[in-house]
């Protein structure tokens, strides 16, 4: 299922998608592949984007 | 002096310096995501059982009337793994450290390609066929040519993939 939410947060802060990758130290197909759906990130680097996008784990990652 | 096994000892050895120097650079290098780590290792698997499913044609043949085609089937199940491996990881993003350039790799891989393509075409020139290339030992510079040339061609794809992809 494709991550919307985490796509319109990061449009929000007005950054691409490469640097929100550089921010969090992932590659950008890493970021891709979140908002696509076709990854599941760990625990840890769901933080990390969280904090960057100064969003909660609830609002980016739980599916209602 | 014995030429003949004095070349694939130097290869060897060559060979053996070439990892020993790519390990020692690359001990601090290990700049990879978790989702890259996960598709190196998925990479792997595919590129083993590729070896394996081709290497059971290669048996099947060896020590019968076509023993040549043992030999193709060899050559596909090693330069297919090889291939199967590189292609999947950098597909998937999975092959290359975080913010690696890729323009030398790409030059590089065409250059090793087109080599090995010549070795191919100077013995075509001679008059051999493609067959008798392939069934030969000779087959490993058409092998190794093919296999270059489709990483070299995938690193290009992956690229215009991912501009293509960029917001």
């Amino acid at each position: 299922m494709k991550n919307l939410r985490l796509k319109a947060a990061r449009a929000a802060r007005d950054l691409s998608q490469q640097q929100l990758a550089d921010m969090v130290g992932v590659s950008r197909q890493t970021i891709s592949s979140i908002e696509k759906g076709d990854y599941n990130p760990s625990i840890k680097l769901c933080i990390a984007i969280c904090k960057v996008l100064d969003r909660t784990l609830d609002q980016l990652f739980w599916e209602d | 002096m014995n030429f003949t096994l004095l070349f694939p000892v130097i290869f060897f050895i060559a060979i053996v310096i070439v990892i020993a120097v790519l390990s020692i650079k690359g001990r601090g290098a290990k700049d990879f995501d978790e989702r890259q780590a996960m598709v190196r290792g998925r990479a792997a698997n595919f590129g083993y059982l590729t070896t394996l499913v081709l290497l059971m044609p290669a048996l099947l043949f060896f020590g019968g009337e076509h023993t040549e085609v043992a030999y193709i089937f060899a050559s596909l199940a090693f330069f297919g793994g090889l291939a199967v491996n590189a292609v999947y990881n950098i597909w998937n993003g999975g092959f290359f450290q975080l913010h690696q350039k890729t323009s030398g790799y790409t030059v590089l891989c065409f250059f090793i390609a087109v080599l090995n393509f010549l070795t191919t075409g100077m013995r075509l020139a001679e008059g051999e066929s493609i067959w008798e290339i392939v069934t030969d030992r000779g087959g490993t510079n058409f092998f190794l040519g093919v296999l270059f040339f489709v990483i070299g061609v995938t690193i290009l794809a992956r690229r215009w993939a991912d501009r293509r992809e960029e917001e």
